[in-house]
């Protein structure tokens, strides 16, 4: 009996340890398992140039701004600045000298972060052809170091736009020299949590924990960023769990996003945009010069349809050009509203109750094609006739954007021009665009960037955007909110603050 | 022979200049460069000017397309204007999932289009035969895209079976490449599988007419081993032309079907390198193309002396 | 040796009830060519009237297919895009296949040097990237159909060109073809009436391919801003419009998908049956 007995019972002991030893050696979590240290996200653009002082799209931000290359500040959600290479900022009573203080940090390379690459990044940043970097640097007057941590810079004219610029891309610091080294264009060199990683064309950026970062660590040894412009596919890789986070979908993803806020295994966020949507007319068509006709085609827009069409109804519907949704001097003010009967009054008036024909080449990509079938449906009611036809980017920025011949009537973009740009002063929206070329829009524009006292300069803002909706060249539809999914057993996913970015920094795994 | 491969190769080299030389116009007829695209809408007069400088876009055509065609001539065809990539490195690493990707497709289609194609020419005129050949018309009507989606949402997001999107190399991961390639090569061989099956379906059918398939029969062999056996080799003739043509209709599927799974192949190179306008990339995978279609064509025009005695006799008498 | 037909007119016995497939062909075809007619006069609903707020309701009682993207009537919708579609389709298809054919049949019956030449020119046609056409075509005709006409039979043309030239040698090696030549038949004659008849059934073949794919790249080319522009749709808009949505309303692919299969199907089948009748021999022992 006892001889019978030993060997089931030293089976199962033998069985147990075995059991017990393969579940203590626990293998390393795979990705998309909790605890696992990769992170797999996806964007649907890809950066044509890893070069930012050339690149002014987008898509080169979003992976590298604050993970890999860090400003002087950053913006909070409330817009306020908050301190990141620079620990204190102190602006004379005149708002033309400010004095930046800088805190100890490293660079990917391994040298040392210091005033004299403040000076060097900000004096390059000024000269970039990417107007996102240049134009608010191009108030500066001198950018002095003054000790190893510490740097004066000085103002022609007191800036808001400069103040605001201190806390996003355009204070992006890159060690001195490192334009004139072979990596430009090829391996990116900051002070960010993570550092460039390898990369694959049209495939993925992989981001590298910076183990000699400066603040907290981040979680993630490794983010994987992939490059997926097929937004359905995406989503179905989503699914299968071969991605945790997707980011900003903003095509065919959008109508996909509805199931996924109701199922537990995931999370959607929802993240205001700073762009602004809106339609642009063309200072050179006649017609277009009679404000009737303007305003007619303004009360002819009903936003909510729009939105629901092109956006799967994740936007805000508005009538000001504000582009930031934290803009204090953002308000209901609407001056035409949606009036089918109004609008066809206000074209009858104009010389046009036969009807008016309009050339509109849109963007064969986002929300373009959607809102375009919409609008032209509207116009149509009014009896304004649209004449469509679809471009892709690179043909739409050379045939409607930016050249001084433009050919189009009506438009519909999505970004985040200052308005300053829709006068005969601006320099990067349309080029060529001189709508708002009349002495009350300069004067207002001239005064309210210099404006120091906070109060006063939200007052001017508000007459600046009230009167660019009054004029009605640019008319607002609305400010998208950019849908992104991620597993729901990740925290930390920020808030982004501008459509420029997907912040790695704080994610990790729930408790 | 030699004097036939020697003018047959000049010509070749001829063609792929001049397709080469189509190619580059038409790039210039396209609106945007890849200054446009760059700088997007924060683009200005200045900031284009500058940039078109950085990148010689300013250079007159002729200038442009000799130092382009030196480049292709001296195999160093330098980088892309993004600087992200060496244009040559990456259109070599591009090569490897494309052509796993089509000669995959063609390995499969073409025996399954032999069996299909002649089972239903076997059985023209009844009901088995004709609803055979009408399933292979509805592969002619699906759409590529839509393939894709419904099979990943059957077999991967459904199912999990198979992984959703992705390649893994063959030479790092066999098993694991062969998970990724199914539903990709599923998707891309579907169409030519139709097309195939038409081709053989009809030739046969004539063959099946021919004097010799009635002979025979008469001498009392089977009809099937007299059809596979005679018929399939003269079957086989248009099989071949469709068969090296259909390596352009891969290519241009597999630009659908890399962008779907997300497959770096060069397919996926071209989409992305002309919407972004990188003009050297897109010039020199226009000529990787031309170069391997007129390869394929000038192969299948020999293979048909080889299948055809009589047109290799007739050549001869010339 | 091959016994063929030398001048393709032969007894037309088979008439179109003694072969099913043309039957079924003439059916299936005639159902989409009377949506489309009945389309210029008629349809359930306003085709363009967009009422977002109905958007993709699935099929029922008022809304026979269900409704698209912008709640419009899908099968409004779908009728009025067989206009377009079979339009384009039919024309790209038409002018592939007779200059195609014309093009091979020369490169064939010409001399070695020309006939390689025009060989060579359609290999470069085939080589072509077809997105590199389209927008071209975008940025110098603007949409519309012919935009879309020219950017498919740039694919057409050399592709026929390359599918005839073989068997049309083929043909011409043959000994009848040869004791024509010494009667002094003309060139022309002899392509025409003698190597075009036997390669008659290719050319149908390739006849029926190009419509099924006329139909899907236009498709891909109204994504590119070359196709149907809005308000005027296609099938192949619609089904682009659709790809999206699939998981959400099927129905929105599958129907417009359905008409598509139908319609390639039915001329198809009549190109089978023609193909039939140009070939008696098939019609008199097609059972094997």
């Amino acid at each position: 009996m006892k001889k019978s007995l030993k060997l089931p019972v030293l089976i199962a002991v033998a069985l147990s340890t075995a059991l017990l030893s393969s579940s203590l050696a626990v293998a390393a979590p795979k990705p998309g398992e909790v605890g696992s240290t990769t992170l797999r996200a996806s964007h649907p653009q890809k950066p044509t140039s890893w070069n930012y002082l050339q690149d002014g799209t987008s898509a080169f931000f979003v992976p590298t701004y604050l993970n890999i290359l860090e400003s002087l500040f950053e913006t909070d959600s409330k817009g306020a600045l908050k301190p990141l290479l620079a620990t204190k900022l102190a602006v004379s009573k005149d708002g033309l000298t400010y004095t930046i203080d800088l805190r100890k940090a490293t660079f990917h390379d391994g040298s040392e972060f210091t005033s004299a690459d403040v000076v060097y990044s900000l004096e390059k940043n000024k000269t970039a052809t990417n107007g996102l970097l240049s134009s608010p640097l191009a108030v500066t007057k001198s950018i002095k170091a003054s000790g190893p941590s510490k740097v004066i810079v000085k103002l022609s004219r007191p800036s808001n736009s400069f103040r605001e610029a201190l806390g996003q891309p355009a204070t992006m610091i890159a060690p001195s020299g490192y334009f004139e080294s072979d990596n430009v264009g090829k391996k990116l060199i900051g002070t960010g949590p993570f550092s460039f990683g390898a990369f694959r064309q049209d495939i993925d950026l992989h981001l590298n924990r910076n183990a000699k970062y400066w603040g907290t660590k981040p979680f993630f040894k490794k983010v994987i960023h992939q490059f997926r412009d097929d937004e359905p596919a995406t989503i179905s890789a989503l699914k299968t769990g071969q991605l945790d986070v997707v980011g900003m979908l903003f095509g065919a993803g959008v109508d996909q996003v509805k199931p996924f806020i109701t199922d537990k295994k995931y999370q959607t966020f929802f993240w205001p945009s700073t762009s602004a949507s809106y339609l642009f007319l063309n200072p050179k068509t006649t017609a277009l010069k009679d404000i009737k006709v303007r305003k007619a085609i303004a009360h002819a827009i009903n936003r909510k349809p729009i939105i629901d069409a092109a956006v799967g109804g994740y936007a805000e519907p508005g009538c000001l050009m504000v582009p930031t949704w934290t803009s204090p001097w953002n308000s209901n003010y609407c001056p035409y509203k949606f009036d089918v009967a109004k609008s066809k009054a206000l074209l009858k008036d104009a010389g046009f109750a036969d009807g008016l024909e309009l050339d509109f080449p849109y963007l064969t990509l986002a929300e373009f094609p959607a809102s375009f079938e919409v609008l032209s449906a509207q116009l149509a009611a009014v009896g304004i006739t649209v004449k469509g036809r679809g471009q892709d980017i690179a043909t739409w920025i050379a045939k409607v954007w930016a050249t001084p011949t433009p050919e189009y009537d009506i438009n519909h973009i999505t970004n985040n021009a200052p308005l300053s740009t829709f006068g005969c002063k601006g320099t990067t929206t349309p080029y060529g665009y001189e709508a708002l070329c009349d002495e009350k829009f300069e004067s207002l524009i001239a005064s309210s960037d210099s404006i120091v006292d906070p109060k006063k300069y939200v007052a001017a803002m508000k007459e600046t955007a009230n009167y660019v909706a009054d004029q009605a060249w640019v008319i607002e539809i609305f400010s998208k909110n950019e849908p992104g999914i991620a597993n729901a057993k990740l925290t930390g996913i920020a808030k982004a603050r501008t459509s420029m970015e997907m912040d790695y920094r704080n994610i990790k795994w729930a408790k | 022979m030699i004097r036939v491969f020697i003018r047959s190769f000049t010509l070749m080299v001829i063609s792929a200049f001049t397709g080469s030389v189509v190619v580059f116009v038409l790039l210039r007829s396209v609106g945007g460069d890849i200054a446009t695209v760059m700088l997007g809408t924060r683009a200005t007069q200045e900031s284009l000017e500058l940039l078109r400088e950085t990148f010689g876009l300013n250079r007159s055509w002729v200038e442009q397309y000799v130092s382009w065609i030196g480049g292709v001539l001296t195999g160093n065809l330098g980088e892309a204007y993004s600087k992200q990539y060496v244009i040559s490195t990456e259109i070599a690493q591009r090569l490897e999932p494309t052509l796993i990707l089509t000669f995959g497709s063609l390995l499969i289609s073409i025996p399954i289009a032999l069996v299909v194609g002649l089972y239903s020419a076997m059985n023209f005129k009844r009901w088995r035969g004709a609803s055979v050949d009408g399933i292979a018309q509805i592969g002619l009507a699906i759409p590529q895209f839509f393939l894709a989606l419904v099979l990943v949402l059957i077999f991967a997001v459904r199912l999990g079976w198979l992984p959703a999107t992705g390649y893994v190399s063959i030479f790092t991961d066999p098993v694991e490449a062969l998970r990724s390639m199914v539903l990709p090569i599923t998707t891309l061989s579907l169409g030519i599988t139709a097309v195939f099956t038409r081709f053989v379906r009809t030739s046969m059918i004539e063959q099946m007419n021919e004097d010799y398939m009635r002979t025979a029969k008469a001498k009392g062999r089977t009809v099937r081993s007299a059809a596979i056996i005679h018929g399939l080799r003269n079957a086989a003739i248009p099989l071949v032309t469709t068969g090296a043509l259909q390596i352009g209709a891969l290519i241009a599927g597999s630009v659908v079907v890399e962008n779907v799974f997300t497959i770096p192949g060069i397919g996926r190179l071209l989409l992305t390198s002309a919407v972004t306008r990188e003009a050297i990339t897109v010039q020199s995978l226009s000529l990787v193309i031309l170069i391997i279609i007129l390869t394929m064509n000038l192969f299948m025009d020999v293979l048909y002396g080889i299948l055809d005695p009589r047109i290799r006799h007739k050549e001869a008498r010339k | 040796m091959k016994k063929l037909s030398r001048t393709g007119r032969k007894s037309r016995k088979s008439t179109a009830l003694k072969s099913p497939q043309l039957l079924l062909g003439i059916i299936l075809s005639g159902f989409v060519l009377t949506i489309t007619f009945v389309s210029f006069f008629w349809t359930p609903w306003d085709p363009i009237g967009i009422n977002v707020e109905d958007r993709l309701l699935p099929p029922n009682l008022s809304h026979w297919f269900g409704t698209d993207r912008l709640g419009r009537d899908l099968f409004s919708q779908i009728m009025v895009g067989s206009q377009n579609t079979l339009f384009v389709a039919l024309i790209s298809t038409i002018l592939g296949a007779v200059l195609g054919t014309s093009l091979g049949l020369a490169a064939a019956g010409s001399g070695p040097r020309l006939g390689a030449v025009i060989t060579r020119i359609s290999d470069i046609g085939i080589a072509l990237p077809s997105i590199l056409i389209a927008l071209v075509l975008a940025t110098t005709l603007g949409p519309g159909r012919l935009s879309v006409i020219i950017a498919i039979s740039f694919w057409f043309v050399p592709v026929t060109a390359r599918v005839v030239v073989g068997p049309a040698r083929q043909i011409l090696a043959l000994d009848f073809v040869e004791a024509a030549m010494t009667h002094g038949r003309s060139r022309r004659y002899i392509l025409f009436r003698q190597v075009f008849p036997n390669i008659a059934p290719i050319v149908i073949v390739q006849t029926s391919m190009m419509f099924a794919a006329g139909i899907l790249i236009e498709a891909s080319l109204s994504f590119l801003g070359v196709g149907a522009q809005p308000p005027t749709t296609s099938w192949g808009k619609i089904l682009m419009d659709s790809q999206p949505l699939v998981q959400q309303a099927p129905y929105y692919t599958i129907l417009p998908g359905a008409f598509i299969v139908i319609s390639v199907l039915g001329f198809n089948l009549i190109g089978d049956g023609l193909s039939v009748l140009l070939d008696p021999q098939q019609s008199k022992k097609g059972v094997v």
